[in-house]
């Protein structure tokens, strides 16, 4: 088992220890070729009419009443994890190692729910233990004889804008901040996010804000879009794969919270890149033995600024574009909240590409970690010497899953910006044309994300 | 054809002495190391963050000379050796993981190196 003792300050990106290798420059051009020439095709070739928006409600599988009891004992064993959690943080072992939260955190959570939301649809109404706690208040409050209401009216205007705060200040928790898997700054981080959830959604409602300020709601919410699976009036249903994003969406601020979604995991790949290395301890020399206090603060400064700036420049590329193919085809409106959704396959081709084997490999590590919480040589489970499997993959397969997952995510929203198009257009000329400026835009986004994945 | 016999005897049996004596020091001559010095001065390396490559297998002496700082740590291979003052600070090991780990330095926090392991 690994045992750092002190912070560890460099290797921020949540936990763990075993980096990928850059993909090689060959690799690189290849597949940025295969990209230029799946979107010619596609854009030229395919597609003559919308296909997506008439298999967005799909058919019903089961009432949603009948899963209610597995509903509840699942936000149960959730609100339980949370104390779990919160409680080794708190109080457990300080090497992140050896302390459950860390890995929970970064990997279980963070890594492990978009792909259950991919798989199965939002789980997270389901998962969320802030949710389930606020649903106890209310089902509390209703024995009572009392209505719930919340105590105010969420003004509307903010749309989404707190929700992408959030989400940016978790990814600047876990990529800027100088030592991110400390359990302690952990504690301290979900005991203030358990706050503003639940003055969130005792303020404006549960379902409000879940739908627009509870971050990780709507990061997740947007990734269950690629599933098969959806409730729609209190019916689970089964509806094609994707059709979920064939939609306008047009809450202000969501904008943002797709261009933290992105620009995070590309901060996330550049800044372990040597260029911003050097950058940092160049920053951080001068003051690393004097003052490392101040040294601290100024990486922590350095890397939240890279952050903030790389999700407004991916959300300015996208408004660029959207502009771009309003004046080509003269739209009487903004074309921003017809597309967005179609990135959202990108965001999770990212997620994929850069933290697959991170979640392979450090996610092995939950077996030991959840027989012994705390650290303190426990073995609830009997499995707290379970030795991981440090290499489980050659560096070749790594690069044909980060590549893979690249090109699929491009050739996905591609396809999906293009449905969009052909639906809200009536004349096909007038959709490719549309389609000029988001052809651009992906093949920037994917190329970009590649040559991310490619610095040495 | 005896006296050829025997030549041929004579030539085994000192063929074989050489050999058992060869023996223990050819055995003995142990596969020599790639040794990675890296100096550190006030928590930064001299001369920027190194980024040695190595291929699988190799056999790694990294050896520090720090004037500062209370521990080394390389991640991933989860090495740590404590900084004694006045003496280098020595890690060995076989590079059986491929991949990009990091070196470096506690207290003060730096980034000492970038091994890269393919």
């Amino acid at each position: 088992m690994a045992t750092a003792s002190t912070g560890s300050a460099l290797v921020a990106h949540g936990i763990g220890g075993v980096q990928d290798l850059p993909v090689p420059r060959w690799l690189f051009y290849w597949a940025a070729a295969i990209v230029l020439v799946a979107s010619f095709l596609l854009l030229g070739a395919l597609w003559r009419s919308a296909i997506l928006e008439r298999h967005r409600v799909g058919v019903p599988i089961v009432s949603t009443r009948s899963l209610q009891v597995g509903a509840r004992l699942l936000q149960l064993v959730s609100v339980a994890l949370l104390a779990l959690v919160w409680g080794a943080a708190l109080f457990g072992d300080t090497d992140p190692y050896s302390n459950l939260a860390p890995t929970w955190v970064y990997i279980a959570f963070w890594l492990g729910l978009p792909l259950l939301s991919v798989v199965f649809g939002d789980v997270w109404r389901v998962l969320s233990p802030w949710r389930a706690i606020a649903d106890a208040g209310v089902w509390v409050i209703e024995r009572s004889g009392r209505e719930a209401r919340p105590l105010s009216v969420y003004p509307a205007s903010l749309g989404r804008w707190p929700a992408a705060v959030v989400l940016a200040s978790f990814t600047a928790l876990e990529l800027a901040y100088s030592d991110p898997s400390n359990p302690r700054a952990l504690a301290f981080a979900i005991a203030l996010y358990t706050y503003v959830a639940l003055f969130g959604m005792i303020a404006f409602g549960r379902d409000c804000w879940t739908e627009r300020g509870e971050g990780f709601a709507v990061a997740f919410s947007y990734f269950a879009l690629l599933s098969p699976f959806h409730v729609a009036e209190g019916r689970l249903r089964c509806r094609w794969p994707l059709a979920g994003l064939a939609a306008r969406e047009r809450t202000p601020g969501s904008t943002a919270v797709i261009a933290v979604m992105l620009g995070s995991v590309m901060f996330d790949g550049f800044s372990r890149a040597t260029g911003w290395q050097d950058l940092l301890a160049n920053i951080e020399g001068p003051y690393l033995v004097s003052r490392p206090g101040l040294a601290e603060l100024l990486v922590t400064a350095t890397n939240v600024g890279g952050l903030v700036v790389t999700a407004v420049l991916v959300g300015l590329a996208y408004k660029a574009a959207c502009a771009a193919a309003g004046l080509l085809v003269r739209a009487p409106r903004d074309l921003g909240p017809e597309f967005l959704l179609s990135l959202v396959p990108i965001a999770f081709a990212y997620v994929v590409a850069h933290y697959f084997s991170l979640f392979v490999v450090q996610g092995q590590f939950l077996l030991p970690l959840l027989s012994d919480p705390f650290g303190r040589g426990a073995d609830y489970l009997g499995t707290a010497d379970y030795a991981p499997n440090l290499v489980p993959f050659s560096p070749n397969t790594i690069w044909y899953v980060q590549v893979g997952a690249l090109v699929t995510g491009h050739v996905v929203a591609l396809a999906l910006a293009h449905d969009r198009a052909v639906s809200i257009f009536a004349e096909r000329p007038v959709a490719l044309r549309s389609q000029l400026p988001m052809l651009a835009l992906m093949v920037l986004y994917t190329v970009g994300g590649l040559w991310i994945l490619s610095r040495p | 054809m005896h006296r050829f016999r025997l030549q041929l005897f004579s030539f085994i049996a000192v063929l074989t002495l050489v050999g058992v004596a060869a023996a223990p020091t050819s055995g003995a001559v142990k596969p020599k190391p790639r040794v990675i010095t890296i100096v550190v001065k006030d928590g930064r390396p001299v001369g920027g963050i190194r980024r040695p490559t190595l291929k699988k297998g190799t056999l790694v002496r990294i050896v520090v000379k720090t004037n500062a700082g209370s521990e080394v740590h390389l991640h991933g291979y989860d090495i740590e050796r404590e900084v004694v003052k006045g003496k280098p600070v020595v890690m060995q090991f076989k590079a059986k993981l491929t991949g990009r780990f990091e070196l470096e330095l506690h207290d003060p926090d730096a980034l000492l190196a970038q091994l890269t392991v393919r």
